[in-house]
């Protein structure tokens, strides 16, 4: 199905970079973003200087990195590092569709400021993959740069489900942007290492760049609880929400795909390069996924002392809880990690008071009309 | 000439480790009056907005908020990153250059704040910058040579001494310059 069927973009081809910039700027207008502002924010692809001349890890460590298309060794070293790329750049254009309605609910004018610069550098980002689509992988690369700008989040049409989820409100945007932002920290950093040089050179500006949306999503969270008008208990259910979403994109606990992909150089550990850890290439996934799990505790510790003391501790929500991939699909846990005891029936409506509903966006809509649920308010 | 090429970066090289601690050290001391004034801007610019700046600049100005506030807003309208340009807008206003600086920043905080401190850590690093106090054309453009200088270093520090802070990049490399020359 083409999702732009009957609309000026759907015609369009891209044979040069120049034809999918147009479909860039198509794209933003077709998604209503004001591009005014954006200011003097300048588009372009920025690579780092390359942190080593070979592969350094997987089956041709020790070789010279790849630099085009016809050094990859094979077409499923290709077709996989084109995969690679895809789903990279989705998820870039995927959030500024999720956030792009909150730039007028701004608490403040640094906030607004703030999420217009973290939606430009998304989209510099998706445009970094393009390049690489567009420069690097033939027809199917501009054919699949294309299509980054035609999917869209409202329809559910982008590739991973913490990006086809929507960001309501400046609650949910926080939570996103500590947690599912930081998802992305660590896809970059394990993409920082790859065989193919021009996507590893790619990530050093991205992930400086990520730096500031992480800090956005952290500090914004410290503010909320310092203002402490959203009781922690709520705070908690939209963390129930999003955090599994989080968890999710990692992919499966024993994946294939990651295996072949650390056996062909494209993407290591997190933390390749600073371990001893002998790795385990069948559990790579859940390997990072864990890395993740311990940074976030301590994201959480660090809210939890800033929070009022008469409201509870927030919790990390368990490994275990609401997840839509690998081995705990299916299960019934409580969001701290305990086995659910009782029926189906019982747990969903645990679950319906774990989690946002009616009632929370109502309570919020109405906290969100003042002026004081965030730190420091305006005086 | 290719020594004092090369010096920056070799000096430079060193610095980006220090990055974060410097950073959070220096934002230790300044991040809550720095937060009270840059959560508290409107759009546009007015009086309020521009008496918080002076304040936190603890700058004497004895002419009209109003006046100062209408010339930031043409300022806004013309700078262009990384041009500073627009700032000979302020001259025969009363104000210092670092504290012309310290109003653009406040609404682009892409501008880094111009200060001593941070000049005189750049130069120990071997770029050629200076830092000059009244508001000239000329001195305009060493604010420009001091931005190029920052520009080097946010390009070049590598992503794992980039702290997460949600403070741009330019806040965050210039804390840090300053930060260094109060630790020595």
């Amino acid at each position: 199905m083409n999702p732009l069927k009957g609309s000026p973009m759907a015609s369009k081809s891209v044979s040069t970079f120049e034809d999918w910039v147009a479909l860039f700027n198509d794209w933003q207008k077709d998604i209503g973003y004001d591009t005014s502002l954006l200011g003097d924010f300048h588009f372009e692809a920025k690579f780092a200087d390359e942190d080593s001349p070979v592969i350094e890890f997987g089956d041709y460590k020790g070789r010279p990195k790849w630099n085009s298309y016809m050094q990859i060794p094979n077409q499923q070293v290709r077709d996989a590092l084109l995969n690679l790329i895809v789903y990279q750049g989705d998820t870039e254009f995927a959030s500024v569709e999720q956030q792009r309605h909150l730039i007028d609910t701004a608490p403040s004018d640094y906030d607004k400021k703030s999420i217009v610069r973290v939606n430009a550098e998304e989209m510099r980002h998706g445009w970094q993959m393009a390049t690489l689509l567009v420069n690097y992988f033939g027809e199917s690369g501009k054919h699949e740069a294309a299509k980054l700008l035609e999917r869209r989040s409202w329809d559910n049409q982008r590739l991973l489900g913490s990006f086809n989820e929507p960001v309501r409100h400046w609650l949910d945007f926080f939570i996103f942007a500590e947690f599912v932002d930081r998802d992305g920290k660590y896809q970059l950093k394990m993409l920082s290492r790859s065989a193919f040089s021009p996507l590893a050179r790619s990530m050093g500006p991205m992930l400086k760049e990520e730096a500031f949306h992480l800090g956005t999503g952290h500090t914004g969270l410290r503010r909320v609880l310092q203002a402490n008008k959203i009781p922690t208990p709520i705070l908690q259910r939209y963390l129930n929400h999003w955090v599994p979403t989080a968890y999710d994109l990692f992919g499966k606990d024993q994946s294939g795909t990651a295996n072949w992909a650390y056996v062909w150089g494209l993407k290591c550990r997190f933390n390749e390069f600073e371990t001893e850890d002998p790795v385990d290439k069948n559990q790579l996934n859940d390997y990072n996924r864990n890395l993740y799990y311990q940074e976030c505790v301590g994201l959480v510790d660090q809210l939890n002392q800033v929070r009022a003391k008469d409201q509870p501790a927030l919790v990390l929500p368990s490994l275990k809880f609401r997840r839509s991939i690998g081995n705990y699909v299916g299960g019934k846990y409580t969001f701290a990690g305990e086995e659910f005891k009782g029926s189906d029936a019982d747990y969903q409506d645990y679950l319906a008071n774990q989690l946002p509903n009616e009632e929370t966006e109502a309570f919020l809509a109405e906290v969100f009309k003042q002026n004081n649920w965030i730190a420091p308010k305006a005086a | 000439m290719a020594q004092t090429l090369a010096l920056p970066y070799i000096e430079s090289a060193r610095f980006y480790p220090r990055v974060p601690e410097l950073f959070w050290k220096n934002q230790d001391r300044e991040m809550e009056a720095y937060n009270k004034v840059i959560y508290h801007l409107e759009h546009q610019a007015t009086s309020d907005g521009v008496k918080r700046i002076l304040d936190h600049q603890g700058a004497k100005f004895t002419g009209n908020l109003g006046t100062l506030a209408a010339t930031l807003n043409r300022v806004l309208d013309s700078a262009e990153y990384p041009s500073a340009h627009a700032l000979l807008e302020f001259k025969d206003q009363g104000i210092d250059l670092p504290t012309a600086v310290a109003l653009l920043h406040f609404y682009r905080p892409a501008f880094p704040f111009y200060r001593e401190e941070a000049a005189k850590s750049l130069r120990g690093m071997g770029f050629t910058v200076q830092f000059d106090r009244p508001l000239t054309e000329e001195n305009v453009g060493h604010y420009e040579g001091y931005i190029a200088a920052i520009d080097f270093l946010k390009a070049r520090i590598p992503f794992p001494y980039v702290p997460e802070t949600n403070v741009f990049l330019s806040r965050l490399i210039e804390g840090a310059l300053t930060g260094l020359a109060r630790s020595s």
